[in-house]
């Protein structure tokens, strides 16, 4: 094992614990800042997903919504145990997800923006307008979880056990030949038909994990503020995650990761507004497309050639052939 | 039985008649050469009969079995692998791994033995590698695999999307225009992996513009124009044929270089 690995596997180590020991030493601001980071990075690695087969969507934080409302609705309304309703709120926008995505996905890029707008303003309006079940604008309160309401040490470890979780997950999918069959789609459809690649069921499939990664962590939000209503989730949200995998790049697992991070920590520890998150947003997306294409991933790489060593294998290095072996 | 079987193939773009009753027939282990002046409905033909364009009206029958109309990624797993012109590859994916996902063509993917990495998945990733070493070799690429596509010369790329079409196992390889644009050196390379693979028990569908490679390499010439196949035969008897040279002079092709 190679010195560079094991400095950083101990690094991350380090890291890892002084994540796990937070709540502990640091005030309730803190803490609360990085259970944002990290649902939001469950959020951005799940849009990534379909992002990297070229299709963004505009969605997704319509996904989120309905994992919180599953979850708020199935606890308060009625009353059933947290795990059941955590379950839930992962498998209803996944079947939303299906449902929309079937005949979305028969159009291109742009157009599937624009299907998946038109979901997100439907979900907005029946969140809005049907108060029999969501209590349409003035949102459920008092939303059971995993603690009583108001704590927050166990929805810390809650939202850090899911994040650490969707990684995993992601990264299996990323290593095995399905993550490189989103690769491949994202460069070339024609192409990967052409070697027999079901372009639509992968894509499907990515949209659905996505949407159901995005439902998990709309229920631990949900029961960690007690409280959820349409206006958490804006137009703007999506467009948020959209930014994170951006500049992160979408072409490797860390990418929206780091975008996730950074954006949520500027936003956060800054505490801007809505209003200056929306410009904030705005500048670094156009400054990103202009100098950084592929985002922090790209610069990474071009990093990289610059200092001589070759370009890592990306997705699928689990099937890589031996290099002695030819 | 031959291998494919074209009857009434018809390709109408509303008014245009892209393909008029094309029927062909090709045996195992042939080597097809399909010509035509530009326009002719070459690269038509091959979008019909691998899925990326349906037909107006007539079959296709790829190894007894009916395909017409059927999906690119269908008809790919049954066998009928195309590629394309140009250099049409996966830019972000190293050498070695454009060929590697073109490998096991599966019926459907097992996403819970991706994630748990089951026994099946296993054995599937060593045939893989198998295949992948053996395509890797014919097509003269083991020194560029770590390489990304685009820091290939001009040459490589055109083998590596050979590559690609060869990694998906197919029993009918279609070439579209395989040595357009390369020097002496580079066609012949090409022509000499075409050879071989015929050896290897693939058949050969070639749509090209060279006369000389086709002449050369060919068993059998399919002359196409406006659509319509005007004539067929050994390479010999198609450089005779009137309508053949007719149908050439009448275009600005450059003919029998």
């Amino acid at each position: 094992m190679d010195k560079r690995k094991l400095l950083f596997g101990a690094l991350i180590l380090i890291g890892l614990s002084f994540l796990l020991m937070f709540p502990w030493f640091s005030g309730s601001y803190y803490s609360h800042i990085l259970i944002l980071v990290y649902l939001n990075v469950v959020l951005a690695v799940g849009y990534r997903l379909l992002y990297a087969t070229g299709l963004g969507s505009f969605c997704h934080a319509t996904f989120y919504a309905l994992g919180g409302y599953a979850s708020a609705i199935l606890g308060q309304k009625v009353g059933l145990p947290y795990v059941l309703c955590f379950v839930a709120a992962g498998i209803v926008p996944a079947i939303f997800a299906l449902v929309i995505g079937w005949p979305s996905m028969r159009v291109k890029g742009p157009y599937f923006f624009l299907t998946t707008f038109a979901f997100f303003m439907v979900m907005d309006s029946v969140f809005r307008h049907w108060t029999r079940l969501t209590n349409g604008s003035r949102g459920i309160i008092n939303i059971p979880g995993i603690a009583p309401i108001g704590t927050m040490r166990p929805y810390y470890y809650l939202a850090m056990a899911l994040m650490a979780v969707t990684i995993l997950v992601m990264y299996r999918l990323d290593r095995a030949r399905f993550g490189t069959e989103l690769l491949a789609i994202g460069d070339d459809e024609e192409l990967a038909s052409s070697v027999g690649i079901n372009v639509t069921a992968n894509r499907l499939l990515a949209f659905s994990i996505g949407a159901m990664f995005a439902g998990f962590a709309g229920s631990v939000y949900a029961s960690y503020i007690s409280f959820i209503s349409p206006a958490s989730f804006s137009l703007l949200s999506t467009i948020f995650v959209l930014v994170w995998v951006v500049i992160g790049g979408p072409r490797k697992l860390w990418g929206p990761i780091a975008g996730a991070v950074v954006m949520t920590l500027v936003a956060e520890l800054l505490r801007m507004s809505g209003t200056l998150q929306a410009i904030l947003y705005a500048i670094v997306l156009l400054i990103a497309i202009l100098v950084i294409p592929r985002g922090f991933v790209g610069l990474v790489d071009d990093l990289r050639a610059r200092f001589g060593k070759g370009e890592e294998p990306t997705l699928g290095a689990g099937l890589e052939a031996d290099a002695s072996g030819m | 039985m031959p291998i494919l079987e074209t009857s009434n193939l018809t390709k109408r773009f509303g008014g245009l008649e892209a393909l008029k009753d094309i029927g062909l027939s090709i045996e195992e282990g042939e080597i097809i050469g399909i010509i035509g002046p530009n326009g002719a409905g070459k690269s038509t033909f091959f979008n019909v009969i691998s899925g990326f364009m349906k037909p107006t009206t007539g079959r296709v029958v790829f190894d007894g079995n009916d395909i017409t109309g059927k999906s690119a990624a269908r008809i790919c797993a049954s066998g009928l692998v195309r590629t394309f012109q140009g250099t049409k590859l996966f830019m972000s994916l190293p050498t070695v791994e454009n060929i590697q996902i073109a490998c096991h063509v599966p019926a459907r993917t097992n996403l819970l033995g991706d994630i748990f990495g089951t026994p099946g998945t296993r054995r599937r990733e060593r045939d893989a590698r198998k295949r992948v070493s053996d395509v890797v070799k014919l097509a003269g690429l083991e020194s560029v695999v770590r390489e990304l596509p685009k820091n290939l010369p001009h040459g490589y790329q055109r083998s590596l999307g050979v590559a690609i079409g060869l990694a998906a196992n197919p029993k009918l390889l279609c070439l579209d225009e395989p040595v357009t644009g390369m020097n002496a050196e580079e066609t012949q390379l090409m022509i000499a992996m075409i050879e071989q693979l015929r050896r290897e028990g693939v058949t050969i569908l070639l749509v090209e513009h060279s006369m000389r490679t086709v002449m050369g390499v060919c068993d059998r010439v399919v002359v196409l124009n406006f659509g319509r196949q005007i004539a067929a035969g050994t390479p010999e008897e198609i450089q005779c044929n009137e309508e053949v040279i007719q149908a050439y002079l009448g275009s600005s092709d450059e003919v029998f270089t």
